[in-house]
């Protein structure tokens, strides 16, 4: 069995307030698999954006160590940990998030490290919108805002992909087509998704389901 | 692309938002330029023209009552006389030369004042409209964190933009200023008092204002990008 990409060891983070110490994730152990699809469910509070920013290495525990590709992110400068995240982590967020001003390529090729416009296209096309390479956000669905932030993480090629609340605004018949786009790139890559979402049964695409309350992981299943 | 491409992107793409932002700068320029001149102007009109004997009028007034067939003395009495039939006063025209170089100095002191407080306005416009710019673009500068660029590429990219934004409010600016100040002492001679431009001035207003627009930027953007990008994204 391979070494997993992503690894989370006894990960303890709590902020320092004034008057008291507020624990957002407790003991939190998990790993992910090369070239599975993962996702870990919890409602708001549970400490969602607090995993989030640890696994994109924005944030560090308080205790306990995370490992990506095997290696240890502690000793990490935040400079370090920028330049490792533009290179080996994608991040999707909710809306897409992308630059107003950059049609769909020029998006996907913002943060590309070796400038491929081929490379680019050719990811358009395993997406199947690459006849919008030329439009603006403003005139994109949200499905395809989207999957120009699905082709953005993946355009360098990243060990990880991370998507926090990626069906946000999507009804159900896109939210399925989203999760089999995931399902079809995860040969390409490794897929995290954070989400809120309980009633969609993700099951059958999925290689590992987690549970977050209050800061605590659960695993769901097992495959 | 480079993060450096989307700034030329980004100043083709979003014209009205920089057009406004070189705008307000070039405005702040041309009333710093136009009041700088001005007292400039009076200080060296007083070096110059200020004889030894303080009787300012007399000097003042050789070469240009000639062609009204005045002499200096003769002038000097009618504003003698006016200072006297108009306030009540009893000057004779010594003391009316002094009264009026007094004014005179007054004004200076009060285009200084009045030049340090445009040029305070000046930066404090300099700083909001780069600022607006930069707060328009939070999300823009969390988004790029969150793709991992480092602080260092996010601050350098808006510092180039901020000082291109600076360097051509300024020139266009000084170009304005320096069309109404060529107006001033060219059409409009109300006054024999000059406005002088002196070219060491333009040029510095314009590299300073370019300098001083980078700075800004550079502490906006160390400012957001302390935020928090994903709450950034989320809710603005």
């Amino acid at each position: 069995m391979d070494r997993p990409v992503l690894e989370f060891k006894e990960v303890h983070k709590e902020y320092d307030d004034a008057e008291m110490k507020l624990i957002a994730l407790s003991e939190v152990n998990f790993n992910v698999q090369k070239n599975s699809l993962n996702m870990i469910t919890g409602p708001a509070g549970s400490g969602k954006t607090t995993l989030f920013h640890l696994i994109i290495l924005m944030d560090l525990p308080s205790t306990g160590d995370i490992f990506l590709n095997n290696e240890s992110v502690l000793e990490l400068s935040l400079s370090k940990r920028s330049v490792l995240r533009r290179e080996k982590i994608g991040t999707m967020l909710r809306w897409g998030n992308l630059m107003p001003y950059l049609t769909a390529l020029e998006n996907i090729m913002l943060p590309m490290i070796n400038k491929n416009e081929q490379k680019a296209i050719q990811i358009m096309e395993l997406l199947e919108f690459s006849k919008k390479k030329d439009m603006l956000p403003k005139d994109l669905t949200h499905f395809d805002k989207q999957k120009t932030a699905m082709a953005r993480a993946l355009v360098n090629e990243p060990s990880l992909i991370v998507a926090d609340e990626p069906f946000g605004d999507l009804n159900n018949e896109k939210t399925i087509k989203l999760m089999e786009l995931f399902h079809k790139i995860k040969n390409e890559t490794t897929i995290l998704i954070l989400s809120d979402d309980n009633d969609t049964n993700f099951d059958k695409y999925l290689d590992s389901s987690f549970i977050l309350e209050n800061g605590k992981l659960i695993k769901i299943n097992k495959n | 692309m480079g993060i450096y491409r989307l700034s030329y992107k980004n100043l083709r793409r979003n014209k009205w938002r920089n057009f406004s932002t070189i705008i307000r700068i070039a405005f702040g320029v041309i009333i710093l330029l136009l009041l700088l001149s001005s007292g400039i102007g009076m200080k060296t009109f007083l070096k110059e023209d200020q004889p030894i004997d303080n009787n300012l009028i007399s000097n003042q007034t050789t070469n240009k009552t000639s062609n009204l067939n005045l002499t200096s003395e003769e002038l000097l009495n009618n504003v003698t006389n006016f200072f006297n039939t108009t306030f009540g006063l009893n000057f004779n025209n010594s003391q009316a030369t002094g009264f009026i170089n007094q004014i005179l100095t007054n004004l200076i002191y009060l285009v200084d004042i009045l030049a340090s407080l445009v040029f305070l306005v000046g930066i404090f416009g300099i700083t909001y409209a780069m600022d607006m710019n930069l707060l328009e673009r939070r999300r823009e500068i969390a988004l790029l964190k969150l793709m991992g660029f480092t602080t260092f590429q996010v601050a350098a990219t808006h510092l180039l933009e901020a000082a291109l934004l600076g360097f051509l409010g300024a020139v266009v600016g000084t170009i304005l200023g320096s069309l109404a100040i060529f107006a001033a002492t060219n059409f409009v001679k109300i006054i024999s008092i000059s406005v002088i431009l002196p070219w060491l001035l333009p040029v510095l207003v314009i590299i300073l204002t370019a300098i001083l627009s980078a700075l800004i930027a550079l502490f906006s953007v160390w400012f957001h990008t302390k935020n928090d990008p994903n709450e950034v994204l989320r809710h603005g």
